[in-house]
């Protein structure tokens, strides 16, 4: 009897670390979902435009959803929640983390119309520049390994309007992101620079 | 010959018994300033370009250090960080080429028109202007230290071409002006509606081997060098320097070129945002169109704003990226727990890039994250995700453009997995305590740069 117990709390135990192991390999199973699984929360993220009164801006807007969401901005400006996938409830509120090992460590931005924490100051014609060249209303170019608007800036003028009209018109978001630090550890010698996309933002 | 210079110790030959305290301090300190002397010489003669360009005390290379250099480098080449996805690339202050001046084809710009283009910007372009953030005597040094990169300011003195009384934009003006247009025939590139309709040529390749489009004349608010009849007038008489668009002094008199400035000012199209709803779905069918009509064209925007060269381009380990190597992928990443992994060539070469895909395939790569062998690649770092919502006949436009691209041979190598524990350890990191999800990136290239596997290293 006690025999019996010994090997099957043995045997049980070695199921359980097996199991245990196994499941790490192969948690997440990215090839049994299809990929709509990963792609339609995200296509579907971005708030409609409908609740916009004014026509004109709503058309404006329109093109603004469409170029967000294909553009990626996301990717960034939506830092991942505890289960590490993309929090959409905080939707452009910013708080990832790039790190460059020349030019320090940014976080991306609030990009939510809140006043104190996103762009809510901001005029649209001032965001539509920020896309365009780079500049920051205070003068300082953003890195452009971090936030691509070098990129950005091959878009005709009114399709960042439109961009900067859709952001305009989100829900604003309070969510404090720190601001420039020296740091520039990625983490491995070898690397350049490093991205971490949990969210470094304070909730308010 | 025992004079008390004579060493007598090998190993030190400035130290000689015979000299006293005072005497061995005057000598280090002679060997000091020869020595510094020689070294001074050597970095001199080592940088000349550099040491020609630091005086002492420079603001204005304090001002272009702080503001200039993530666009046009350091050392002026228009070579920073941000310039290989710019179009136009920065300019080449090393060239002395200038494209907005108020002096003849051929010349170099006035201090004025430098400051003109620092404090407006080039609409249009990434250029901003710095008017609020660079004024006075910080302004002067940066025009003066911008000129000290090209030894042609040293030997050359621009003189302004005249600029005549303008010329009212009455409609008389402005029917004159069209007559003028129609005459220098600006209908071969511009179109004969300016956007481009009709036009027999619109695009080009500038100094930096770029395709550009020549100006749509209905759009003022991008005209880089601005948009006022005389900054048009000014753009006909002296020519874009290091562009198609040449000077047109000797084929029209000054009445005609502020005739033909009117003209243009009058072929301006309200901009989105002046529209109401019904213009903004017009303008919307016409991109449209326009986009189905040259995929090429809408292509090379999309996918430089997609940024695909951000990554598909590999990192030069100092500064920016391989140029020679554009969209040849190469760039490699470590993605959490999975290992290493290389951006795909997306140039159309057959062996290493995307020659023999599909139109299919690469929407399937594109916008389902599913390789041409039918495996399946994350939802990061390439924002497949992002992609799906692709319309299209955007899908369309990018595979058109990438497949016209001059091909690259640079054979990418397989993703790298971590080995079993290492990958169980990130893993149980990642899910188990929350570990950060990290992606890092490594400068350069992890390709073969061409098909006999001859390294990047060993290629200018």
């Amino acid at each position: 009897m006690r025999k019996l117990v010994k090997w099957g709390s043995l045997i049980v135990g070695l199921v359980i670390v097996v199991g245990f192991v196994l499941f790490l390999y192969v948690i997440p199973p990215f090839t049994l979902s299809s990929p709509e699984t990963f792609s339609a929360p995200e296509q579907s993220a971005a708030p409609a435009i409908d609740s916009i009164a004014d026509s004109a801006d709503r058309a404006i807007a329109e093109r603004g959803r469409y170029l967000v969401v294909v553009g990626g901005c996301t990717g960034c400006h939506t830092a991942s929640g505890p289960d590490g996938a993309p929090n959409w409830k905080r939707y452009l509120a910013g708080g990832g983390k790039f790190i460059d090992r020349e030019n320090g460590t940014v976080y991306a931005a609030n990009i939510t119309p809140d006043v104190e924490t996103g762009i809510g100051k901001l005029s649209r014609v001032e965001v539509m520049h920020m896309l365009k060249t780079g500049q920051k209303p205070d003068g300082t170019i953003l890195n452009p390994r971090a936030m691509p608007w070098p990129d950005f800036s091959n878009l005709p003028d009114e399709d960042l309007f439109a961009i900067a009209t859709y952001l305009h018109y989100l829900k604003p978001i309070r969510s404090r992101v720190p601001g420039f630090s020296a740091h520039s550890d990625v983490g491995d010698p070898a690397a350049k620079e490093a991205v971490d996309l949990s969210d470094f933002s304070a909730h308010e | 010959m025992h004079g008390p210079l004579m060493p007598t110790r090998a190993g030190s030959p400035y130290v000689n018994e015979y000299t006293t305290p005072m005497a061995r301090r005057f000598f280090s300190h002679l060997l000091f300033i020869t020595g510094f002397f020689f070294a001074t010489l050597l970095l001199s003669a080592s940088m000349p370009e550099r040491q020609m360009i630091s005086g002492g005390g420079d603001l204005g290379r304090t001002v272009y250090e702080q503001h200039c250099v993530s666009c046009h480098g350091v050392t002026g080449h228009g070579d920073g960080p941000a310039s290989m996805l710019l179009s136009p690339r920065p300019t080449n202050f090393i060239l002395g080429v200038y494209e907005f001046r108020s002096t003849p084809t051929g010349s170099l710009p006035t201090d004025h028109d430098l400051v003109r283009t620092i404090s407006n910007g080039l609409p249009g372009t990434a250029m901003p202007g710095w008017r609020k953030f660079i004024t006075g005597d910080s302004l002067a040094a940066l025009v003066a230290y911008v000129k000290r990169f090209s030894p042609r300011f040293a030997n050359e003195t621009p003189v302004p071409v005249h600029i005549a009384t303008a010329v009212p934009p009455s409609a008389i003006s402005i029917i004159a002006g069209r007559a003028v247009y129609e005459r220098l025939q600006c209908a071969a590139c511009h179109g004969t509606d300016g956007t481009g309709k009709n036009a027999v040529l619109m695009e080009f390749q500038n100094s930096a081997g770029q395709t550009m489009m020549s100006a749509d004349l209905t759009l003022p608010w991008t005209f880089h060098g601005g948009a006022t009849p005389e900054d048009i007038y000014l753009r006909c008489r002296t020519g874009l320097d290091g562009t198609s668009m040449s000077s047109f002094v000797g084929a029209a008199t000054e009445k005609e070129t502020w005739d033909l400035a009117n003209y243009v000012v009058s072929l301006r199209r309200k901009p989105l945002w002046e529209m109401n709803a019904a213009e903004i779905q017009a303008i919307s069918l016409q991109r449209d169109s326009a986009s189905v009509s040259n995929p090429t064209r809408w292509g090379r925007t999309l996918v430089a704003t997609l940024g695909c060269a951000d990554c598909h381009t590999s990192l030069d380990p100092k500064e920016g990226y391989f140029d020679w190597l554009n969209m040849a992928g190469g760039q490699k990443w470590s993605v959490g727990p999975w290992g290493f992994i290389y951006s795909a060539n997306l140039t159309p070469d057959r062996e290493t890039g995307l020659g023999d895909r599909t139109e299919a395939q690469l929407r399937q790569t594109l916008t389902r994250g599913i390789r041409h062998d039918g495996s399946r690649m994350l939802p990061f770092p390439m924002p497949w995700t992002a992609f799906a919502g692709l319309k299209d006949n955007d899908q369309h436009a990018i595979v058109v453009y990438l497949k016209s691209i001059p091909p690259v041979s640079n054979r990418i190598p397989q993703r790298e997995p971590f080995g079993f524990f290492s990958y169980l350890k990130a893993k149980f990191g990642l899910l188990i305590m929350h570990d950060s999800f990290a992606l890092r990136i490594y400068s350069g290239n992890a390709g073969a740069q061409d098909s006999t596997g001859r390294s990047m290293e060993n290629t200018p």
